[in-house]
């Protein structure tokens, strides 16, 4: 038998445990609004 | 849509209480305001630091030795002032795409040249690449598992409980593994169905669990194994 361990969830949240609700496509169509001036998304700004 | 939570994990030694980090988890969104990094993300606005939450646990990230990225996405691997003493392991490939991302990703790795030097940056003389498959520590494995990024790295971990599987963001939820919709950021679908299949095998034939740094069930128990 190896070496065992315990997982330690560290959690980052918020104290009330609040977990938004994402869309998928949300984080990179932000990632895309942060950085990119000319592609079409920009239009909509 | 779901519900998406941030995190990281800390691997406790039985034998020793060592404890070797699994991510580093994402700054404060106060301190990254501070330093013009381009992300926010509201529902972190007043969460704890890192430093505040291993506190909480007895945890001195001094006394870390070792920590494995599952990848170099900004919130993975920040934080990392914490841990002067830690040898940080991360694959070849992961760390090569990180310095040349796509446009799409350039927040996601904090794209050099961005406000804001990356994290994985500011800690490079303590990174410590690995090129596939192999052992990091004697019960703590880890396989090349591309996907949602080029070098994706699953954990294996060896508990009293039986191996856990820590997934890295391959999946956000169980529902995603278990149905093999992807419905998230991915690099490379083929090799993510690739990866979902090696570890649907492998919980198969040792009864291995699966762990997810954004579901949030994860952080609903103190600990696992």
């Amino acid at each position: 038998m190896s070496v065992t361990y315990k997982i330690i969830p560290i959690d980052l949240n918020r104290p009330d445990g609040s977990a938004e609700p994402v869309h998928p496509s949300v984080i990179y169509y932000k990632a895309l609004m942060a950085i990119c001036t000319r592609c079409p998304s920009a239009a909509l700004r | 849509m779901y519900e998406m939570s941030f995190g990281c994990f800390a691997l406790k030694n039985n034998e020793t209480d060592e404890i070797i980090m699994v991510d580093t988890g994402m700054a404060s969104q106060e301190w990254m305001k501070e330093n013009n990094y381009p992300f926010h993300y509201e529902k972190l606005d007043g969460a704890p630091s890192l430093k505040e939450v291993l506190d909480s646990k007895r945890i001195d990230p001094a006394a870390v030795k070792t920590i494995i990225f599952t990848h170099l996405h900004q919130d993975h691997c920040c934080n990392l002032e914490l841990f002067p003493n830690a040898k940080m392991y991360v694959q070849k490939i992961e760390l090569q795409h990180a310095v040349t991302p796509t446009p799409v990703e350039w927040t996601s790795y904090q794209k050099l040249g961005l406000p804001g030097t990356p994290y994985w940056a500011r800690a490079f003389h303590q990174l410590a690449t690995v090129n596939g498959d192999c052992e990091i520590a004697d019960g703590i494995r880890v396989w090349l598992t591309p996907g949602h990024t080029p070098g994706s790295q699953t954990v294996i971990v060896d508990t009293k409980e039986g191996p856990y599987v820590l997934a890295g963001d391959n999946y956000y939820n169980i529902e995603q593994f278990e149905t093999g919709r992807m419905n998230g950021n991915f690099t490379n679908l083929e090799d993510w169905y690739e990866g979902r299949d090696r570890i649907m095998k492998f919980m198969k034939g040792t009864g291995a669990r699966l762990l997810l740094v954004h579901d949030p069930l994860t952080y609903k128990q103190e600990y696992f194994g």
